[in-house]
């Protein structure tokens, strides 16, 4: 560790060693900022799992379901029920934005293009020279100057496709992802509920607090 | 500080599992997709067999009949009370009036426990807290007198100095039942009082 220090002191010139400090505050910020991503999206799948109570609440309360096992097996078959109505309307937007990409490559015979690509919905960006910006800086190949621009924007009628087709599947395929995140939280929660709800745990009981209570019969279901 | 050692430590974590995260998420994009299909066919047969897409299945059923039931034994057990009508009897032992307004200082005023009190502060009883049974003053009965001593309510007083007809039940069957009338001053009754001169005022 010494050793370290002494070569980072010593030997190495100034402007390394305030690139290394920029790297790690940029590393550290990194690490931050995906915590924190992480932490919102935890939040938000804490909020969607709530809707499992619902799901299950009469069944519980009344008594109609008993069993863990069976319990955990209706909510799912409710889960997805609700992941249906609420993923329709997403997925008929990846449909149709599929329908048209097909159409468009059998009319334009583009089966091999890249609908991504920059001479399909890349068109409407623009486009620089990064290979001939770069440059030689401290044995490192990197940006050394501001870049040529190669192409302007505009709209290609060789790609009407990709302009309907890759928005449609971005919308689509975010908002159907958020689905499936709901859809993995209820699950979550409904697992952690039939094994609490119908848990039968002596941890907090106390003879003394509580009065004698007659013994409940076995439910048949349950064997 | 702990927040922020928190969160870097979660970062760290995620950044981590990244590659098992990415992969449940894409097991479970393509199993929703499954879903999907699968819960597509299903409510298009339901459909067009003539059954609800959206119906609920037999536990619901069962849990929503259980809970009707229990409204409707609710209901059934607790009927609403008829209302009982109020009568609104001042009571009030004692007290003098010597003016048509009583005297509250007076000793042999009694409160009764109050079940009401209007804005005025004039105190009710309810025909309930009543011990003994009431007897309505019939309402020919005209107040025309000054009450006796012990013999008038506050209340009836106050009503009788305002000019208000008032019914007053018989607490007693001992209590007479005798017009009401200002009490008479005899010449004697003056005798002990003296007035002082305005010389003595002066001073």
């Amino acid at each position: 560790m010494n050793n370290l220090f002494i070569i980072y002191d010593k030997v190495m010139p100034e402007d390394a060693r305030r690139l290394i400090i920029y790297a790690l505050l940029i590393l550290v910020l990194f690490i931050i900022i995906v915590g924190a991503i992480g932490a919102l999206v935890r939040h938000i799948m804490k909020e969607q799992g709530k809707q499992a109570d619902g799901l299950v609440h009469d069944v519980v309360v009344t008594g109609v379901i008993t069993s863990e096992k069976k319990l955990f097996w209706f909510g799912v078959k409710k889960n997805q029920r609700l992941f249906f109505k609420e993923a329709w309307i997403p997925f008929l937007i990846m449909l149709v934005s599929s329908l048209i990409l097909l159409i468009f490559c059998i009319t334009n015979n583009a089966w091999g293009k890249n609908p991504f690509g920059m001479d399909q919905f890349g068109t409407i960006f623009h486009h620089f020279d990064w290979d001939g910006a770069k440059g030689e800086f401290f044995g490192m190949w990197i940006v050394v100057r501001w870049p040529e621009v190669i192409s302007e924007p505009h709209f290609s009628a060789d790609a009407w496709g990709s302009y309907i087709f890759v928005p449609g599947i971005l919308v689509g395929g975010i908002w159907f992802l958020v689905d499936v995140q709901a859809y993995i939280a209820r699950d979550w929660k409904l697992y952690k509920l039939s094994k609490r709800v119908f848990n039968k745990t002596l941890d907090d009981y106390n003879p003394n607090d509580a009065p004698a209570q007659e013994a409940n019969p076995e439910n048949p279901e349950n064997e | 500080m702990k927040l922020f050692l928190k969160t870097l430590g979660y970062g760290a974590l995620y950044i981590v599992l990244s590659p098992a995260i990415a992969a449940i998420l894409v097991f479970y994009f393509i199993y929703c997709i499954g879903i999907f299909l699968f819960q597509a066919i299903r409510n298009t047969i339901v459909f067009f067999s003539g059954g609800t897409v959206g119906g609920d299945l037999a536990p619901d059923v069962e849990a929503k009949k259980i809970l009707l039931q229990k409204q409707r034994d609710k209901l059934e057990e607790k009927p609403e009370p008829a209302p009982q009508p109020q009568q609104n009897i001042y009571v009030f032992n004692g007290a003098v009036p010597q003016n048509g307004f009583p005297n509250p200082q007076s000793q042999n005023m009694q409160r009764p426990q109050l079940d009401q009190q209007t804005p005025f502060g004039i105190e009710q009883q309810t025909q309930k807290q009543i011990a003994e049974p009431q007897k309505e003053v019939p309402s020919e009965e005209v107040v025309e007198e000054a009450p006796k001593q012990n013999d008038m309510s506050f209340d009836d007083a106050l009503m009788q100095a305002l000019g208000i007809k008032s019914k007053r039940p018989d607490m007693s069957d001992e209590s007479p039942k005798e017009s009401h009338s200002m009490p008479k001053f005899n010449e004697n009754d003056f005798d002990d009082i003296t007035v002082s001169s305005e010389e003595d005022d002066d001073e």
